[in-house]
């Protein structure tokens, strides 16, 4: 504040009130009559007034002076809203928003009393001030953007915290903002994602649902994807099937992406004519555009523009604008480098998960193998004393003077031997079969294979086939003679237990992604307790044996040998894999 | 009466052998190792010789290789409980090859084809 009252008392001794001593008064003042007119006023004030120089407007009262601060100056303080040092703020005739600390001194003088006004011009200082909280408010967001920026890695997530802080009336204030990422096979720009309201309808809903100020980052956020969601989502839609070729080199675009330098793009002075047709895709006279660089590569570009508000954009939007584009070139290139990073570990893991399963499998068969080897060791050492005990029990019983039941006895050594000798056969024929390799073969056509050998020595069984016209491919994997094996045991069990009047049906079936053959019995009487016994209880006879190994050699090739009930509540055996062709 | 010699490791299948064949009405002459077999067949030639496979000390693939050095034309059976050395290339030397059985039918069938009886 000029020291007032120092210069109106040099006035009051020095010079004419009434003169125009106020005239060289560095700041804005005036000098009012008793009648409340216009003595004399400084040109410091006439241009705070935004009166023109030419003389169009007089001023010559004090209401001139009040309407066009919009206040009360009436020097009696009854009579007055202003005080010593009050702050008014206008708009003055040429439209500026002024702010200003008004003063007013009553002096006596010779023809009475006068009053001098004094304003202070603080509008600068104002302006500065409120430019200095924004930019305030903007280096809050753009910390809360790095920091947000540092801690997600989600591509989209950090896209949309970037859009939102260009779009944020905290942030940048920008109406729109689109992400074009470069393809550089097409050599191309693409739309990505976008957000800002399409129509000033929608802007107008979207903005006044807003709250005010004082809002934090992540309130800034939630506010926008709880109002914006459906608007950003359409505009990422039409977005996305946006593509810009670069192929023209002087595409203004390509400049961006190329040269990598952002731009003003339209408006006065924009360089690129209507040639390059992008403000019409946008729909807007002027946008900025600017790249996104991760070390040596441009990642993309990043338009922002003021589709609803028309404000023109300054080359000090572009410069933050370019700030925020370089920290999401950083987050972009960091969550490809984390999303890559990320498929390696999962192939990692994966090949991990084989590793081990291979090492079960293996574990599994060296196990298998063994338990085989082993068998057959036993099974071999077995059939030497089997072949002596029954050749001779042979010999007694040709033996011709022998009384008969010794013979009888002796027939029966030689029976019991002959069957322990098939048993052990059997064993030494599945244990050979674990050499083999697995490989596709058709549960069908195998099971046919199996049955006409079966039937070869069961003349008198009746086995029939069926397989449904839409079974289609039968195809599983395995290592066939094992399962050979397992149909012909399968067989073989179903036809010593049952009546040899009885039918043995096999039914083929393809659901559910698995094959499967099903032994049902006609005029069963066959229980699941005797399966089961049959299947669960080696100890119970060389056919249980055998079924046990059938059901090994099952699962060892990965199928499953099941009991179940029929519609008819007849207990069924079921065999699956899964299919090999799905 | 045409001569057989068998050879194997356990006595209990010599004797076997030894009663069926010579109840069959062939000339039986044992041996229980594969240094033994050797030995005889130097001694007075067989007309064939049943050689069992796995025995301590010479196995008989290894006899069966020795004999058939020695004398070329022997025919030799190898009477085994182990089928698996069917694949063994050294076992295609013999001119049969029969699983030991409770029923000796087979071996004899093959003794009578060898001997053209």
């Amino acid at each position: 504040m000029p020291s007032l009252s120092k210069n109106v008392c040099q006035a009051d001794s020095a010079c004419d009130p009434s003169s125009s001593f106020i005239d060289n008064l560095p700041f804005p003042a005036f000098l009012c009559s008793e009648g409340l007119e216009i003595i004399s006023i400084n040109p410091a004030m006439i241009n705070l007034l935004g009166v023109n120089t030419r003389g169009d407007v007089r001023i010559t009262s004090l209401c001139q002076v009040e309407s066009i601060l919009g206040d009360r100056l009436d020097p009696y303080p009854e009579q007055s809203s202003i005080r010593q040092g009050s702050h008014i703020s206008f708009t003055n005739l040429r439209g500026e928003m002024r702010y200003c600390t008004v003063s007013v001194m009553p002096v006596e003088v010779k023809t009475g009393k006068i009053f001098i006004y004094v304003l202070q011009d603080e509008s600068r200082t104002y302006m500065l001030g409120e430019r200095l909280a924004r930019k305030n408010s903007e280096l809050s967001i753009f910390s809360q953007v790095v920091s947000a920026l540092g801690s997600i890695l989600n591509f989209d997530e950090i896209l949309q915290i970037i859009l939102i802080a260009i779009t944020a009336r905290e942030g940048l204030g920008f109406n729109r903002a689109f992400l074009f990422l470069y393809n550089q096979d097409e050599r191309q720009l693409e739309g990505y994602t976008g957000i800002g309201p399409s129509s000033p309808e929608e802007a107008g809903r979207i903005w006044s649902s807003l709250p005010d100020e004082g809002r934090s980052l992540m309130e800034v956020l939630k506010t926008y994807s709880a109002t914006m969601n459906d608007s950003a989502e359409n505009v990422s839609n039409r977005l996305k099937n946006l593509k810009i070729p670069l192929s023209h080199e002087h595409h203004i675009l390509g400049e961006v992406v190329f040269q990598k330098n952002p731009r003003i793009i339209g408006g006065a002075g924009c360089s690129c004519g209507s040639e390059c047709g992008i403000c019409t895709t946008l729909g807007v006279e002027q946008f900025a555009a600017v790249p996104m660089i991760a070390g040596k590569n441009v990642l993309g570009v990043i338009t922002a523009d003021n589709f609803i508000t028309g404000r023109t954009i300054r080359h000090r939007d572009l410069s933050q604008l370019q700030v925020f584009a370089n920290q999401a070139a950083i987050a972009i290139e960091r969550t490809r480098l984390y999303q890559s990073l990320s498929d390696y570990l999962k192939k990692l893991e994966k090949a991990n998960v084989n590793l081990r399963n291979a090492q079960e499998e293996l574990l599994k068969i060296e196990r298998v193998t063994l338990w085989s080897e082993l068998t057959s060791d036993i099974a071999h050492e077995l059939r030497n004393p089997t072949s002596i005990i029954g050749g001779f029990a042979a010999l007694i019983i040709k033996s011709p003077d022998l009384p008969d039941n010794i013979r009888e006895q002796a027939r029966i050594i030689y029976d019991e031997c002959t069957r322990l000798e098939s048993a052990l056969n059997t064993v030494l024929d599945f244990s050979k079969s674990f050499a083999q390799d697995k490989a596709e073969f058709d549960i069908y056509e195998v099971v046919c294979e199996i049955k006409e050998i079966f039937l070869a020595k069961e003349v008198n069984r009746q086995i029939r086939v069926h397989k449904p016209d839409d079974a289609g491919e039968l195809v599983a994997e395995g290592r066939v003679d094992q399962i050979k094996f397992a149909f012909y045991t399968i067989m073989s069990m179903i036809s010593e237990k049952v009546d040899p009047a009885c039918c043995i049906n096999i039914r083929f079936y393809s659901a559910d992604n698995n094959v499967k053959a099903v032994f049902e019995i006609e005029s069963s009487n066959f229980s699941e307790t005797d399966y089961l016994a049959e299947i669960a209880d080696p100890s119970a006879g060389r056919i249980a044996l055998r079924m046990s190994m059938a059901f090994e050699a099952i699962k060892y090739n990965g199928g499953n040998l099941g009991i179940d009930s029929s519609a008819e509540g007849r207990a069924r055996i079921y065999v699956e894999w899964p299919n090999a062709r799905r | 009466m045409p001569r057989i010699l068998v050879v194997d490791d356990e006595e209990n299948f010599r004797k076997l052998y030894s009663m069926e064949l010579s109840s069959e009405g062939y000339d039986v002459s044992l041996a229980d190792s594969g240094q033994a077999a050797l030995q005889s067949v130097s001694e007075e030639m067989p007309d064939i010789v049943i050689l069992d496979v796995k025995m301590t000390g010479k196995d008989g693939l290894e006899t069966l290789s020795e004999l058939k050095k020695q004398n070329k034309g022997l025919p030799i059976i190898l009477n085994t409980a182990y089928s698996s050395y069917k694949n063994n290339f050294q076992s295609w030397l013999a001119e049969d090859y029969v699983i030991k059985s409770v029923d000796l039918r087979e071996l004899k069938m093959k003794i009578r084809s060898l001997l053209k009886i």
